[in-house]
């Protein structure tokens, strides 16, 4: 049993205490924030030649899905399915390179509802699967009319039965018995033209979603009259967005936006079973999985119009670090190549701790001491 | 509840408080709020805000800011630093904990901003980041830890002189935070139930056994006069505060890695004598953003509004203490200090890019003009508000 140490009094006052007096170190700091840095610059460079660059590109790819998609209804036949269930893949692929950068119009607006990321890619947030509830809402709207298939009713929709996930089981199984057979597609389309309302509503939905966030990338976010990317940039969210709750409004540096947003990402391959259940029945996750990793490369080295790279900034006393993260990536992309489950968690995790220390350390910049480091 | 479960000789206890002239203590009111003493109401005083700061061991230190001058100071301490407290009958004294596993704390006197005093823990003991004084101020309760086996301590130091004097059990592992009560005599402890050992850091070595509690532990006996659980054996109960009514309010840190699912528990609790704890709820929307952990508490008494940070989640969430609903919610970039500001009517939060936001404690609402930036300043996780005269 442990007693009082009342007993042993005598031996701690020895070391307990010393007096001391020090000088007091101070500062009067300025109230206004830190100009533009080097690693400012970095950072509007991996905005301007990468992440827009990748919000543009789903754009494309969206809207030729749905292009595709109404071209299929237009004219059902085995060439067209062909081709949509290829740009399906493709736009999953673009989805993919720009899942890292779930920030600003991906990210939700108001911490009580869910974020756009999550009508996209129904997945991504708890690592929860929908397709029973997607398939139990197909059936449900081949009960209704063409009437009731409207652009509204599928804006209305729980982000749980819409987006990519919804598009894939339309394009690539049979809805009356989930046959993946194309004849078997094919002919529940030509034999139920409801389907392709909710096939065309579904694509509108998305590329309705995906406009909404390129918009606010690069013209107006949040109806500020400015664009995100010059809000980012030019440190504007704090002060323009201080609603209570308000995510914008906290004061999050853009490095650090961008940097927890990728890590995120990484955490959540490491811990949701994406292997299992992103794009299985389109047999299509792996390649769009390698987006992930020429996207993760080209944010840290740049791409041919870059003049500032993370890895260049990170070299000043760091290039062990930047060598890490390097193999890393490398690590990453094998166990993609060679489609190991068990591999793609462990070089994801490891790859979620570079970016919570190694590169941030090597800039010389704090994530957050609290988030980091709490007690 | 638990039976109480003696472990300390009462009279040896008394005998040990009364050879150094120690008396019950008399006066009410946590360590924290000074209001009773007319001491904070003075239009000549200045408020100031402290906090553990820096990001390195070469700027490890005790942080003040004096928000209506927009002036920061600091005391460099080479040791990264934690929770505080203030001498309730030398308001000008303000001790500064290390960091758990520490071995230090320092005494800063607010009206020179000198460092007058350094303690240190004794053998095979080491600092939990916390402690308060009693309620006369002439004893300091220490949260510690014994080395060797991990069990929690609460070690009893002099409240002037800071030599240590006598301890006793947490009734737990891993304990943390710890406050006064209003009776004046009880200290609330958490123990988060998480064992670590210095020589591993700050590594868990027992998930699988871990068992949190609140405790109520007599300062006269050093008795355990109750426990308590929350419901999820996983949730490590880590920071507190306590309102003038006694309400306890607690902040928890789930452990997902000792969890075999990935439901979402509620972060956030109170606990009322003779009740068992309560969990606050919040929408599933704004849960899943706090990722398991919460990091600081404060209780603002005229409101009734309890306000929780979670640095994990950029968010501070206000519940109301009597019907336990959420009451809103503030975003903030690695927020975690909170205190309460010496005109009792916002709370102040603290970040560690060192920011400083005041919500204001009715309406909830941020008060932008109060904003302050120190970009150099990297508030740790806890800020204490005080005021001195000028």
């Amino acid at each position: 049993m442990l007693q009082t140490k009342l007993s042993q009094l005598p031996k701690f006052g020895f070391f307990a205490v010393s007096l001391l007096l020090t000088a007091c170190y101070s500062d009067t700091d300025s109230k206004v924030s830190g100009g533009y840095t080097e690693l400012d610059r970095a950072i509007e460079q991996v905005i301007d030649h990468t992440i827009i660059p990748t919000m543009d590109n789903m754009l494309v790819k969206s809207e030729k899905l749905n292009s595709l998609a109404i071209q299929f209804c237009d004219s059902r036949n085995a060439d067209n399915l062909l081709l949509l269930q290829d740009q399906w893949k493709a736009t999953n692929q673009a989805w993919y390179r720009l899942l890292p950068f779930t920030l600003g119009p991906l990210e939700t607006t108001d911490a009580l509802s869910e974020s756009a990321v999550s009508y996209i890619d129904s997945h991504r947030d708890r690592g929860n699967d929908y397709k029973t509830s997607i398939r139990t809402d197909i059936t449900a709207m081949m009960a209704l009319t063409t009437e009731d298939l409207n652009a509204t009713y599928f804006s209305s929709k729980n982000f749980t039965i819409t987006g990519l996930l919804a598009l894939e089981l339309l394009s690539f199984e049979r809805s009356d018995d989930q046959d993946q057979n194309n004849n078997a597609i094919l002919a529940e389309y030509m034999n139920q033209s409801l389907k392709c309302d909710i096939l065309q509503g579904q694509s509108v939905e998305l590329l309705r979603r995906i406009e909404l966030a390129q918009t606010g990338w690069k013209i107006n976010y949040r109806d500020s009259g400015k664009s995100y990317r010059d809000l980012l940039v030019n440190k504007q969210l704090e002060s323009s967005f201080t609603g209570i709750g308000d995510p914008d409004g906290t004061g999050t540096p853009a490095f650090t936006r961008i940097i927890v947003s990728m890590q995120e990402y990484y955490d959540y391959l490491g811990k949701r079973n994406v292997t299992l259940n992103s794009a299985q029945i389109s047999n299509a996750l792996w390649p769009a999985l390698s987006q992930s990793a020429i996207i993760t490369r080209e944010v840290l080295s740049g791409t041919d119009t870059t003049t500032l790279s993370l890895y260049q900034l990170m070299s000043n006393g760091y290039k062990p670090d930047v060598e890490f993260v390097k193999e890393n990536i490398i690590a990453f992309e094998d166990s993609i190549t060679n489609e190991n489950t068990a591999d793609i968690i462990s070089t994801a995790k490891v790859l979620d701790g570079n970016l919570k220390r190694e590169i941030p350390e090597a800039l010389n910049i704090a994530l957050g001491l609290n988030f980091n480091d709490g007690d | 509840m638990k039976p109480n479960k003696q472990i300390l000789s009462r009279r040896l206890f008394s005998q040990g408080l009364l050879s150094l002239g120690a008396s019950v203590p008399l006066l009410s009111h946590s360590a924290f709020d000074l209001s009773w003493l007319g001491f904070n109401n003075s239009s000549n005083n200045r408020e100031r805000f402290l906090s553990a700061q820096g990001r390195n061991s070469e700027h490890y230190g005790l942080g003040w800011i004096e928000p209506k001058e927009a002036i920061s100071k600091q005391v460099l301490t080479g040791f990264r630093g934690h929770g505080l407290c203030q001498n309730p009958m030398k308001p000008e004294q303000v001790i500064m904990f290390s960091r758990r596993p520490g071995l230090q704390g320092i005494r800063i006197n607010t009206l020179t901003g000198e460092q007058d005093a350094v303690f240190n823990s004794a053998p095979d003991r080491n600092m939990q980041g916390h402690g308060c004084f009693s309620a006369d101020g002439k004893f300091l309760y220490c949260v510690e830890s014994e080395t060797s086996t991990g069990l929690g301590k609460i070690t009893i130091r002099d409240g002037e002189t800071l030599m240590q004097i006598g301890e006793f059990e947490s009734y737990g592992i891993g304990p943390h935070e710890m406050a006064l009560m209003p009776d004046k005599t009880t200290l609330v402890i958490a123990n988060g139930g998480l064992l670590t050992h210095p020589d591993s850091g700050r590594k868990v070595l027992n998930y699988s056994t871990m068992r949190s509690t609140l405790s109520y532990v007599d300062t006269r006996s050093g008795e355990l006069i109750s426990e308590h659980q929350v419901p999820e054996t996983k949730a490590s109960i880590r920071h507190l505060d306590v309102a003038e009514d006694g309400t306890v309010a607690v902040a928890l840190q789930v452990q997902r890695k000792a969890m075999s699912n990935e439901e979402l528990r509620p972060l956030a609790a109170i606990h009322k004598q003779g009740q068992e704890i309560k969990l606050l709820q919040a929408p599933e929307a704004l849960l899943v953003k706090l990722n398991d952990y919460m990091g600081s508490v404060k209780v603002h008494n005229p409101s009734r509004t309890v306000a929780f940070t979670s640095p994990k989640g950029n968010l501070a969430m206000f519940w109301h203490l009597d019907n336990l609903k959420l009451q809103g919610y503030h975003g903030f970039h690695d927020v975690c200090g909170l205190a309460i500001s010496q005109d009792n009517k916002h709370f102040v939060l603290s970040n560690s890019a060192g920011k400083i936001r005041q919500i204001n404690a009715y309406k909830l609402e941020e008060n932008i003009r109060k904003r302050l930036n120190f970009p150099t300043k990297n508030w740790d996780n806890h800020m204490l508000s005080v005021s001195i005269p000028s």
